[in-house]
């Protein structure tokens, strides 16, 4: 029978008693519940062990091992979900009762009152359902998780394979630090020197995290290490990336990117900035030279229109010269 | 982060408190299709006063806002940016796009 089902709930029976027992399981099968039976504690431990029951009844006084020490065992057994267990019991002092229930959830006095019995299965059959249902979004969140995690590695790898195509950075006497806040973060530098020298550095940041964020980076690579290669100026290169991003990416998902030539034979700076916090060209003394704010919208917002990829030119000399 | 909602002058105005960011997408986009389901309604206006912080999926939200704005024949209009929010709005050069008061 399923138990996941219905209201039913799967009980472990455990009295000495045949007539006990017999009783007590055509009383829950009539109402809709699987039954295990075992003849003495040490039998429901194992039973429990085996059949992972919903509820335990039983009885305190049985041969072999009471019901004290079996519910002492099978709560030390029971995992992160406790099995409830409801003893039965003709030893119904004030002292047993209130050792009882140090070990078990409730006590019914023998002989059962089965109205009794009734009226306080149906609050732990609640408790099991809730039980059940917290379990499984537990898995499912376990589940999500997992698959996030799946995700973000392959988001991780998928752009080392890409960063790997990318001249390093520190090949071109280059300094940089990205600080991720998660795997990965849409945070990338690409570096690329031109035909003629010149070197070609753009700092993207997409939106969100995780795979989303490497997605939006992606179509961003292969454009600027192409058009460097052939020698395209950055205005050239800005209004690719914008079109490709707009292309390809929903209308929510942009990337805020600086694009950057540096020119040390020329000694001249060429920067697009947009939807990034400001470039700072520090001067030798390192305070800060000249401050190139955002111009314009990030990548994939803006119309593709060429006077928005304008550049700004800054010149600098060198501290030796 | 919460969103209230009201209707004046044919004026949808959400009011939004707290941080804005990627956890609020849902209630967003609720409270974003009451509003421009509403015939009567002729402008959105986003209020961002009690708004303390902002990330990039919230100016992502903004941009789908602004398309489905402008599909439904509706303005749209950003209001009182403070602070930290005033700040990445300018950096993303949002007011290229809207109307920010």
């Amino acid at each position: 029978m399923d138990t996941a089902a219905g209201s039913g709930i799967k009980v472990l029976v455990a009295d000495d008693q045949k007539a006990n027992r017999h009783i007590l399981e055509v009383f829950l099968r009539r109402e809709g519940h699987t039954v295990v039976v075992a003849n003495d504690g040490a039998q429901a431990v194992a039973l429990h062990r085996q059949e992972h029951p919903d509820l335990v009844l039983m009885d305190i006084m049985m041969p072999v091992m009471d019901g004290m020490e079996a519910a002492r065992r099978i709560n030390a057994e029971s995992g992160e979900i406790h099995t409830p267990i409801l003893f039965l019991s003709m030893l119904n002092d004030r002292q047993t009762m209130l050792d009882g229930l140090e070990l078990a959830d409730d006590f019914i006095p023998k002989p059962i009152n089965f109205g009794l019995l009734r009226a306080k299965l149906r609050a732990f059959i609640r408790q099991v359902q809730i039980h059940r249902t917290l379990r499984v979004q537990q898995r499912r969140i376990e589940l999500y998780n997992d698959e996030m995690r799946r995700e973000s590695e392959v988001a991780s790898f998928i752009l080392n394979r890409v960063l790997a195509h990318t001249e390093a950075p520190n090949q071109h006497s280059l300094q940089y630090r990205v600080v991720p806040s998660a795997l990965f973060s849409g945070d990338v530098v690409f570096a690329r020197r031109t035909p003629s020298g010149r070197l070609h550095v753009l700092l993207a940041d997409a939106v969100g995290h995780g795979l989303p964020a490497a997605i939006n980076i992606l179509p961003l690579f292969f454009p600027f290490d192409g058009l460097s290669r052939k020698g395209y100026p950055i205005s050239t290169l800005a209004r690719e990336l914008n079109r490709r991003i707009r292309d390809l990416l929903p209308v929510d998902r942009f990337v805020a990117a600086t694009l950057v030539s540096i020119d040390t034979e020329a000694g001249v700076v060429e920067i697009w900035n947009g939807g990034n916090p400001p470039a700072l060209l520090l001067g030798p003394d390192g305070r800060i030279a000249k401050r190139v704010d955002s111009m314009q919208m990030a990548l994939g917002i803006n119309e593709d229109d060429p006077a928005l990829f304008a550049t700004q030119r800054l010149v600098f000399r060198r501290a030796s010269n | 982060m919460q969103i209230s909602l009201r209707t004046e002058d044919r004026r949808a105005i959400l009011r939004l408190t707290g941080r804005f960011e990627f956890s609020m997408h849902r209630d967003f986009r609720e409270a974003v299709d009451t509003a421009l389901q509403n015939r009567d309604v002729e402008a959105v206006v986003i209020d961002l006063a009690g708004v303390e912080y902002l990330d990039s999926s919230a100016l992502g939200m903004l941009l789908m806002l602004r398309d489905r704005a402008n599909a439904a024949k509706k303005s749209l209009s950003l209001a009182n940016p403070r602070g930290m929010v005033k700040q990445a709005l300018e950096i993303a050069r949002f007011d290229k796009l809207f109307s920010i008061a």
